[in-house]
Parts: C-alpha cells; structure tokens; sequence
C-alpha cells in the first residue's frame, strides 16, 4: 500500500516518474525501435498469416508432385510445402504462435520467480542465503530430462506441462544472477539507509533491490526468451514437446535440418524467423538495459 | 547528572572475517570495551584514524549491526531488547547521515521521494497535501530550493545530495542526528556550507549531534565534547577547547 | 618564464565533450607553464575542469572527450599525439597519481609485482633490476618493512600505505614530472599529513610536480606556484606566498577565508562562499563568478575579464585588477 503512496508522490510532485523517462529514452534508441517494429511485425505475422493464405495448417495438398515442393506464388504455397505436402507458411506462422507463447509465458514464470527468489537470497545473506542457494544448486544438477519425462509419465502430455517444465528450470540462472546483484546492493548506503528508518525487509527488498536490478533483469530476461525456444525445441524434438498437429519453430527447424540439401526453404523460413527473433530480442534488451539505468545520459 | 539521552556501556563489537582461518583468528574486533554517555541537546566529537572503529560505532547504536557484548541504552532504557513499537518511537528520535552522498540516496527515487518515504516510514501519512508540504519544507530547511526534488541523485552535486541526505533524516524531528563522516566526500568549500548547515539545525531545534570525522578541526566548530577511537578503544575523553 | 625553461607548457588549451545534449566545452583557453623542479597546484572545486586539464594532455580523456590546443612537454607536442607517442611519455617520464590509490592497484597482483611491471613493461629494465628498484622505491617512499610489502597485495595495506605505493610506482621509472590528482583527499588526516611531507620531499629531490585537489589548506608549503581554476577556466595564478598572502581575485580570497582555521571557536559559523560553482559545460555571459561575488560590479555580468597582470609573475582574472 505504501508503494503506490510512494509513487503516487512520486508523480504529484513532479519529476518525471522513472517510467515514463526510462520510456523516454528508449523511444530515442533507434536500433532498440527499429528491432521492436520488426517484432511487432513477426508478432502480427503470426496472429494474422494463417488466415491469410488460402491453405491451412494440416491438410496435404496431393496436387503437388513431389509432394514437398518450393515456394511458389501462383500455388499459393508462399514458402513451398513440407515433406508431408503441408503448406509451410501457415505451418511456420503456427508454430512461431506456439514458440513465441510457449517462452513468453514461461519467462514470466521464470522471471517473476528467479526475481523474488534471488533478490530475497541476497538480500538476507548469511544461512537463508546458503539455503535458498543450495536449492538452487541441487535442483541444477537434476538431471532434467528425466524430471520433464516423470511429469509427462504423471500428467501427460499437454502444452500447460512445457510451461511448466521449462519455467521451472529457466528461473535458475536468474535467481542466481539476481541474487550477486542483490548482494551488491546490500552494501550500498542507501539500503542502510532504508534499514535505520525502520523499514522491514520485505519493503526494503521489494522497493530499494528490485528496482536497482531491473536492467540486469531486463538484459538477461531477453536473453532468456530465446534460450526457453531453443529448449522447448529440443523437448519437442524428443518427442516430449509440442506434438502433432501443433507445431513449433523448433519442430519445423528439426524437420527442416533434415530435408537440408533437398528442400531448403523448409529451414530456410523457420530459421530466419526464429533468428529475426533473436535478433530483436537482443536488440530490444540492450536498449531497455540503457532506459532503465537512470546513470546514462 | 540527568539520565543521558544515549548511552554505552561496556560494548565491544566482534567481525568474522570471511575466509578460511581457524574460527578464532577469524575474530576481528572492531569495537573494545566502548562507553560514553550523550545529553540531551549536546555535541559529541568521535574521532580517530581510518579503521579505528568510529564507523562501526554508528551501526552499533543504529542497529545495524549488533553488538557482542555490553548495552546500548536509550533514554535510559535498553535498546537491544524493546519491543517492536518502542523501537519505532526511537527511531524517530534517532536518525543518520552516512559518509557517500550519492550512495545514500536510491538512484531510482528523487529527492523529494527519498525525503518522503522518511516521513512515510517514521510517522505515516494521512494527507497527501501535507505531506507535500512538509517535504518541501525539509528541503527548504537545509537551503534546497523545493524544485530541486524533482531531481534524481545523479543530477545534483555532492553538496546537495549530502543536503537531501540531511533533509530526510530531520524531516521527523529527531533528538540525536548520527553523522558519519559526513563531509569527508565533499570539496572543503561545501564542507563548509554543510557544517554552518548543522549548526543552524541544531541551534533552531536544540537537537543533539554524534558527529564522526577525522578532521579536529570541524569537530572542533561542531562539539564540545569529542572522544577519540584507536584500534576500537576510546584512549581520549574531554572537552574540544 | 621563457619557452625553453619549462618541462609543461599548456597554451590555449579546450576540452569538448559531446554528449546528448549537444558539445560542451569543461575546459577554456588554459594556458599554464611547469618548470622543472617546480610544484605547481591547481585548486579549484569540482567541476571546474582542473581534472580533465590534465587528462587531456595525457591522453586519458573519455572516448566523447576532445582536446583542442597546444600542450607540450619538453618541447613534444601532446594533444593529437598517437598512442606510441603518449606510452613512450605516459609512466616514464610523466606519471600520475589518482585519487583512490585502490583503483590504481591491480588487486590480484602483489605490490612487488605491479612496481617490476612498470620497468619492465616499458623495456627499461630486466627483472633482477626491477625489483632492486621496487625496494629503492618503497624505502625512498617511507614505507616500512619494504621486503615484506613487495609481497604484499594491496587490501592488506592501509589506505596511507597505498598511496605510498602507488606513488612508488609512479617514482619508478624516474620521471621528470608527477601529476598527483586529490593524492589525499580520500586519506585520514594523519596519512594526509605524511604523504604531502612525502611529495614535498620529492620536489626538494628535482621531481617537477602538479599537485590538483580542492583543499587550498593542503598545499601551503608544498606550492611554488599556485593556479586557481573555476568553471573551466584559470582565474588567478601566481607565486604560492604572495597568491595566498594577497589574493588578487574575489574567489580566491574567498577560498582562502573558508580554510578552517586550527583555531576555531565552538559554534562559530565558518566562512564559505554562498550559492554552488556552475555545473560543467555550463555557458555563461560574462564572469562565472559573478552570481557568488561579494565585490562584483555591473560591467561583471556581461562582459568576461581576461587574465591581466595582477603582480609579479602573476595575473588574475578580474575587472577590479586595474590593467597596467
């Protein structure tokens, strides 16, 4: 309740509140808008593609001879067909929904745990920190496939499951990242300040140490995003991930690994897809690092 | 002699170092065998070389670090063991200042915020106007102009950080302001201006000062009483003139 | 001064920075002169450009840093010089001792260590003479104990201690001339003490020193010469006795006054100069000290007095020293 007390004093007092000049500055990064435009253009993409074309995600077109064919305009094949005689732009448009879904929700998860986990770490140091840690450690050196085929076994196999699993592993690193910066902090003199009126560390943590974290968090949240592709692409590659007929950026990848030498538009689309993420994304988080770290001018 | 206002008696403050030593070379003891007393309204001096305890004298009475041995009274009554609700009546009463001007202030809050979440902390706010109000009034009490709050740490210099650190620690009126090395970061020229800065404070609101450098010469303008730490032991008590 | 007799000549020189909010000039038209053997001090408070002077004729400005004008050491032009020409200079023949002496030791590397690296890194000496001359250096810098230090890693020094080792290294390569910036400010009194005797020793030695700090009290004594900068330009320079004794300009009067006293009464209010020094890169009409002058007169607002004679050997920037 105090929080909103605070920024509303914030905001009525005048000084810009540190969001709006954070937003500010990054509006001024040209590369960080350029590459968020050109996400918001694959996210467009892939919400309005599959009803653009003329073909849909499943059906085998036994027109074409052979069966996967090249990109061509006049079939309405816009990215050519997979092995199966499926259209792969619809395909790829799909799978980029289900990738993009899949990582941002489960960096949420991630994040949001990872955050309150190693902040509160670092923060109360001493035992609690060793034991928060050494969770951290032990649930490291689980051997994760074997965690995520367990929970298969028990629940079956669902897309809230991948969620699950992954937030559950991504959240590791950043609370172990969160939690050196948290140390750092604790040492700063205005935490000693925060301390000698009296205010509680839950209040200390929530409005003196996250915030000074957030371009850390920001820069490795996005970098995060990727990685929580890349390792649901491997689950499904495994058979444990997204199955048929959902597919994923990472299936079509692995499908079109395969057919490399004979039918490379089938990696070709994915992959510059999947990389025009990336890029974005990295883009986007060493613009959002600079916005939100009041010291750059 | 009336009850003073603070007190230590017998206290020693012990350190771990971190490190893989045996436990008992790993004992450092920053604070030995320290007591003094402070009266109501009164100016005491803390000096001393660099590493010889003065620092940690302020953490010990601010609770920020807790002692090993001895009592820390406030009042007259012990610190250490009040409950909940004494303590943040003695909060109040007892404020800092600390050495970094912009290290004390949250790079992520304006001046005015950082004065505000004092007021907020130690007294809680019913009005939003008067809280308003009373901000600005603390930064007008340490020669700020109010439209300075709107700035960020980074964007005022040593000497007004320094200010806004002095601001929220007075904002609620304390009786004992702790200063810790206060100007030993800022250009002697705005040394100065903070310590008149002090003397105004105390001569308006009658509010007593622990004032810990390692210049005589500004504890002399500030106290007049000093005591002075070596290896954490006080070896001098007396008067400044 | 003639040309020839000094080892640093700075003519004219200007530090731009480019920033987002456009170029800005911290530093005007310095012009000053070191001769060898001569401490020169440069007091003026943050802000007012003293550093970045001196960065700039080092090369060690800031990658949005510009340096505009002429500096010279014995003779060698230094602003625009390319690297191999500054590293031949820089730790050799002109060193530097910074303000935090933590930051200028590598923490991970014994004392010893970083002292041979210095010889040895410029090619000037083998290993077996470097850590003879480590020793030389330490003792000649009163350190205690200099077999035991060289081993030693800087945290296991005291702040004192460290700041005579890193002046040792600067010592090493047997420079002509030591720029020490704020070398005490973040000491205690009793280390401040001994490493200004230090310094002053040195110069009694031959060493050529520009000594920068905002603390007017520390360098009586140490000073041949003493030159008063105040927003990014020099305001008065003269001969340290007489500049002291009878400062020309109303800022260093002011500066002078605001010494604490040893003497100081209890409760006394100490002199200081009301209102802030403007902020670097700030352009202004006229003399910049002008809002905060007690003597100031109408022709101060618009119109910037130029360095004239104010003294032997010495010029201030001010309307009331009369030209002559």
């Amino acid at each position: 309740m105090s929080d909103a007390l605070l920024r509303a004093f914030g905001a009525s007092h005048g000084g810009d509140g540190l969001w709006s000049a954070a937003w500010r500055r990054l509006r001024g990064n040209r590369a960080a808008i350029l590459a968020a435009a050109l996400l918001a253009g694959v996210v467009v993409a892939a919400v309005l593609g599959p009803s653009v074309s003329p073909h849909d995600m499943e059906s085998v077109d036994w027109s074409l001879s052979p069966l996967a064919s090249p990109p061509s305009l006049a079939n309405g094949h816009w990215f050519g067909t997979d092995a199966n005689g499926r259209d792969l732009f619809v395909r790829v448009w799909a799978g980029t929904r289900v990738s993009l879904l899949v990582a941002l929700l489960a960096s949420v998860v991630s994040l949001v745990i990872g955050v309150a986990w190693g902040a509160t770490a670092g923060y109360l140091g001493g035992r609690v920190d060793e034991w928060m840690m050494r969770l951290v450690d032990i649930l490291y050196a689980l051997p994760y496939m074997f965690f995520v085929i367990v929970l298969t076994v028990v629940f079956g196999r669902s897309l809230w499951l991948i969620f699950v699993a992954i937030g559950a592993v991504g959240w590791l690193t950043m609370a172990r990242i969160v939690r050196g910066e948290a140390l750092a902090l604790r040492n700063r003199g205005f935490v000693d300040a925060a301390i000698a009126l009296g205010l509680p560390a839950h209040r200390i943590i929530a409005r003196h140490i996250v915030p000074n974290l957030l371009g850390t968090v920001a820069v490795y949240a996005t970098l995060t995003v990727p990685q929580l592709i890349l390792f649901e692409s491997f689950l499904s590659f495994l058979g444990l991930g997204v199955q048929e007929p959902l597919t994923s950026l990472g299936r079509l990848v692995a499908e079109g690994a395969l057919a490399m030498e004979r039918a490379p538009w089938q990696l070709l689309f994915p992959c510059t897809v999947l990389a025009s993420i990336l890029l974005t994304l990295n883009f986007l988080g060493d613009g959002l690092r600079d916005a939100l770290d009041p010291r750059l001018t | 002699m009336s009850t003073p206002l603070l007190e230590l008696r017998g206290v020693s403050v012990d350190y771990r170092r971190p490190g893989f030593q045996r436990a008992r070379a790993r004992r450092y003891r920053a604070l030995d065998d320290v007591s003094f007393g402070l009266a109501d309204g009164s100016a005491l001096g803390v000096v001393g070389e660099s590493g010889s305890g003065k620092s940690t004298l302020a953490r010990a009475v601010l609770r920020l670090v807790r002692p090993s041995t001895g009592r820390i009274l406030w009042r007259g009554e012990q610190f250490d063991s009040a409950p909940r609700s004494r303590l943040a009546a003695i909060r109040r009463e007892l404020q800092v200042v600390f050495q970094d001007p912009f290290g004390s202030l949250d790079p992520r809050m304006t001046a005015a915020q950082s004065v505000y979440e004092a007021l907020e902390a130690l007294e809680g706010v019913r009005d939003a106007a008067g809280a308003h109000r009373r901000v600005d009034a603390a930064l007008e009490a340490v020669g700020l102009d109010p439209g300075l709050g709107r700035r960020y740490p980074h964007e005022l210099s040593g000497g007004q950080c320094q200010r806004v650190a002095i601001a929220r620690a007075t904002i609620v009126g304390p009786r004992l302001l702790i200063c810790d090395e206060v100007t030993s970061a800022l250009d002697v020229s705005v040394q100065a201006q903070i310590i008149n800065l002090l003397l105004h404070l105390r001569a308006r609101s009658g509010m007593a000062l622990m004032f810990i450098s390692h210049n005589l010469t500004v504890v002399r303008v500030l106290c007049e009483r000093v005591i002075e730490l070596r290896a954490g032991r006080i070896v001098r008590q007396g008067g400044t003139q | 001064m003639t040309a020839t007799r000094d080892l640093l000549a700075l003519d004219g020189l200007c530090v731009d920075f480019t920033t987002a909010h456009g170029t800005q000039r911290v530093v005007h038209e310095v012009s000053l002169a070191v001769a060898a053997g001569e401490c020169l001090a440069v007091v003026g408070e943050s802000g007012s450009g003293k550093s970045q002077t001196f960065l700039a004729c080092l090369g060690l400005l800031a990658s949005n840093g510009c340096a505009v004008g002429s500096a010279r050491f014995a003779g060698d032009e230094l602003i625009g010089a390319d690297s191999e020409a500054l590293n031949r200079i820089r730790g050799t023949r002109v060193t530097t001792v910074f303000q935090d002496p933590m930051n200028a030791l590598t923490p991970h590397m014994t004392v010893g260590s970083q002292l041979v690296e210095v010889l040895t890194a410029h090619g000037l000496a083998g290993e077996r003479d470097a850590r003879r001359r480590a020793l030389d250096a330490l003792r000649r810098v009163g350190l205690d104990d200099p077999d035991g230090r060289i081993r030693q890693y800087p945290h296991e020094l005291s702040g004192g201690q460290r700041q005579r080792a890193v002046i040792a290294m600067a010592l090493m390569a047997e420079p002509a001339l030591l720029i020490a910036d704020e070398p005490t400010t973040a000491l205690d009194v009793a280390s401040q003490a001994q490493v200004l005797a230090l310094l002053g020793g040195l110069r009694a030695q031959g060493l050529a020193i520009v000594l920068i700090t905002h603390d007017l009290g520390t360098m009586a004594g140490l000073a041949d010469r003493i030159a008063v900068m105040y927003g990014g330009r020099v305001v008065e320079e003269g001969p340290a006795a007489q500049l002291l004794a009878a400062p020309a300009h109303p800022y260093t009067e002011a500066l002078v006054r605001s010494v604490p006293r040893a003497d100081a009464a209890f409760g006394q209010p100490l002199a200081t100069i009301e209102g802030q020094p403007p902020r670097p890169g700030e352009s202004l009409s006229g003399c910049a000290f002008e809002p905060r002058c007690a003597v100031r007169i109408a022709r101060c607002r618009a119109d910037r007095p130029e360095l004239r004679a104010s003294g032997f050997e010495a010029t201030a920037a001010c309307h009331l020293v009369a030209p002559p």
